[in-house]
């Protein structure tokens, strides 16, 4: 199963304040594929999806990401975003004041304008973000609080998921969606990705456990350790890497 | 501007000529401006960045009596409004601004709302038609409930006192906003009495000008008398800021909140001055006061400084200050969802200044107005 290239990362050298985290890490992510990340703690996984969306504080000393063909690194957060690309974070960040609907509609509306097509009406915005809350098993009042404010950490994740279900990115980066969640909000938030998940679409599920897998079954999985991927294979590979752990592939690295 | 000598020869010359020897707070005033002048040398350290002298222009002698228009719709019964020139001094009078204020005045505005009154409306004072110097003084009475809107939006230079009196067991919530103007100095005193059992609530918010200061001192001198001031400052340009804020805890089990969020862009300088004295009466009292500060450019400046003065024991006291930028992960999540950094940046001042604003200063189209002014 190969296809076009979605999202392409070539020998790609990441260092925090001087230190090396991700060290020649290449991937390439086919439309339409779903590729699981997974790793033990600190093994640079967050850092590799923070590189990508363009967070500051990371320096990249060598490689290069493309969407689409396009190079991503010298691009602002935004631009890289009106590519096409998408983080759902693993911490996602509060902003009291900003209600959740009006981050929604601003960012809707950033991308309607990069599109170069009309804002949705009001009318229309709210038809269809309240279709997908209702979907995510979010109520209306949570729209109206303050960005990821007061938040539970379900709640958190699932905005995140909401985000992107109401942008439609091309390319989807899922930094730890799944914990944190009881059982329930696992299956609303698999839900949300599956429903997401479609031809002429990349996700790439960065995640410790299997059981996120049980539900979004992944095209390919991968093994990051020490900053690189040390093995890769089908979605029988997680569940090897949840019967027998990490030990033995990060020892060989 | 003028020298402080020649400013007071002409204010003495013009103070006591035989129209307006009428008004009675003018003796005193004017008296104590001629054996004691302007201590327009003195380094006050509540002055500091702006000095008294940026105060006293001549735009204040201009000789016109036109005090605030004051409307107050439906109200039944309505509140008396008269306007007297014969007046009581203030307890502010030592200040030497508010005494250029009450030796120029002609006449003093009292709004009165008798004893158990509940006004549904409004006291909108609105200052767009005023001249420089106005005194404006409304008296709540026992058991009654009003609130004020003023909104000082005058044109040119200002010099204004407000007094409110408010009675016991009385609720009086004022929303205040001074704009505009941003050429001309600004000065403003508020000076506050709570008596037993009533709450006062302040929405105060205010544009730099060139300068602004803005002085509130409440007294709070009956028993479980309380206050809640909530207000924002906001500078923009090479706007100067100023706002002193006295909270005096003066009688047993009283309460006061405070918070204030200042916003400095451009090359503007604000500061904000929180001031609460529990005296020897003050047992029981509780205080809090809250100062968030938001720089949105490096070369403005803000200057916080929370104070607490306690001369008794048994009283529940709390402040803070922070003084920082727009938060760089909240602006990086913004912009991961496509929203470009000058919207990023907005969002994210009007979400730092929505925190200090009041649902009815909202509804008053307060905040729209504030956010109006730091358009570059
Ligand atoms: N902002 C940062 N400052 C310093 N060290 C960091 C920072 N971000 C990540 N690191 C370090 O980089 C390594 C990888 O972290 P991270 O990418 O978060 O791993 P993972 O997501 O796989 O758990 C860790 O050793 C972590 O301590
Ligand atoms: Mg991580």
């Amino acid at each position: 199963m190969t296809s076009r290239p979605l999202l392409e990362i070539v020998d790609l050298h990441v260092t925090v304040a001087g230190k090396p985290i991700v060290n020649g890490l290449s991937l390439t992510i086919g439309i339409g594929e779903v590729h699981a990340l997974m790793g033990p703690n600190g093994s640079g996984k967050s850092t590799l999806t923070n590189v990508l969306a363009g967070r500051e504080g990371y320096e990249v000393v060598a490689g290069s990401a493309r969407l689409d063909g396009r190079d991503l690194l010298p691009l602002s957060p935004e631009a890289r975003a009106h590519l096409g690309l998408f983080l759902a974070f693993q911490y996602p960040i509060e902003i009291p004041g900003v209600s959740n609907m009006e981050f929604l509609k601003a960012a809707l509306d950033a991308r309607q304008q990069s599109l170069g097509s009309e804002p949705l009406s009001t009318i229309d915005f709210m038809k269809r973000v309240r279709g997908i809350a209702t979907e995510l098993d979010l109520s209306a009042e949570f729209l109206k609080r303050g960005v990821n404010e007061g938040f539970s950490g379900g709640e958190k994740k699932r905005n995140e998921i909401l985000q992107m279900l109401m942008l439609e990115p091309r390319m989807a980066l899922l930094d730890e969606t799944d914990s944190g969640l009881d059982i329930d909000a696992l299956k609303v938030v698999a839900a949300g990705v599956n429903r997401y998940r479609r031809e002429d679409r990349g996700i790439l599920l960065v995640t410790h456990y299997q059981r996120l897998l049980d539900h979004i079954v992944p095209d390919f999985v991968h093994v990051l350790a020490g900053g690189r991927i040390v093995r890769s294979g089908d979605a029988s590979l997680a569940r090897e890497l949840e019967a027998r752990g990490y030990g033995w592939l990060t020892d060989a690295a | 501007m003028a020298t402080g000598q020649d400013f007071l020869a002409r204010l003495l010359q013009q103070a006591t000529s035989a129209e307006s020897t009428r008004v009675r707070v003018r003796a005193a005033n004017i008296e104590s401006l001629r054996d004691n002048g302007l201590p327009l040398e003195e380094r006050l350290e509540s002055f500091k960045y702006t000095p008294l002298a940026r105060f006293v222009v001549d735009d204040l002698l201009e000789e016109r009596f036109s005090p605030p228009t004051i409307t107050v719709a439906n109200a039944a019964p309505p509140p008396e409004i008269t306007v007297e020139h014969s007046i009581d001094p203030l307890p502010a009078d030592h200040h030497p601004l508010a005494r250029i204020n009450g030796s120029l005045l002609a006449g003093v505005v009292y709004v009165d709302v008798a004893p158990n009154t509940h006004l549904d409306y409004p006291i909108e004072i609105d200052y767009r038609q005023a001249g420089p110097c106005t005194r404006v003084c409304v008296r709540a009475g026992d058991a009654s409930r009003c609130e004020i809107v003023e909104r000082h939006v005058a044109a040119g230079v200002a010099n204004r006192v407000t007094r409110v009196d408010i009675g016991s067991g009385a609720t009086v919530a004022h929303r205040r906003i001074e704009l505009h103007a941003a050429a001309h100095s600004q000065w403003a005193l508020l000076a506050v009495d709570v008596g037993a059992a009533s709450h006062y609530e302040l929405d105060h918010y205010m544009a730099a000008a060139a300068p602004r200061r803005s002085e509130v001192v409440i007294d709070l001198t009956g028993c479980g008398a309380s206050c809640e001031l909530t207000g924002a400052v906001i500078g923009n340009e090479k706007q100067i800021g100023d706002l002193q804020v006295q909270v005096n805890h003066r009688a047993t089990d009283t309460r006061s909140r405070q918070l204030v969020h200042a916003i400095a862009a451009g090359q503007s300088v604000l500061t904000f001055n929180g001031r609460i004295e529990i005296d020897a009466r003050g047992d029981g009292s509780d205080a809090t006061l809250t100062s968030r500060n938001l720089l949105l450019a490096p070369t403005a400046r803000v200057n916080a400084k929370p104070e607490l003065e306690i001369h008794t024991r048994n009283v529940a006291c709390s402040h803070g200050a922070t003084v920082g930028q727009l938060d760089p992960q909240q602006l990086f999540y913004l912009r991961s969802r496509g929203i470009d950094d000058l919207t990023a940046r907005r969002l994210l001042t009007r979400a730092f200044l929505l925190r200090a604003i009041t649902p009815r200063a909202q509804a008053l189209g307060f905040e729209a107005e504030l956010i109006a002014h730091l358009a570059p």
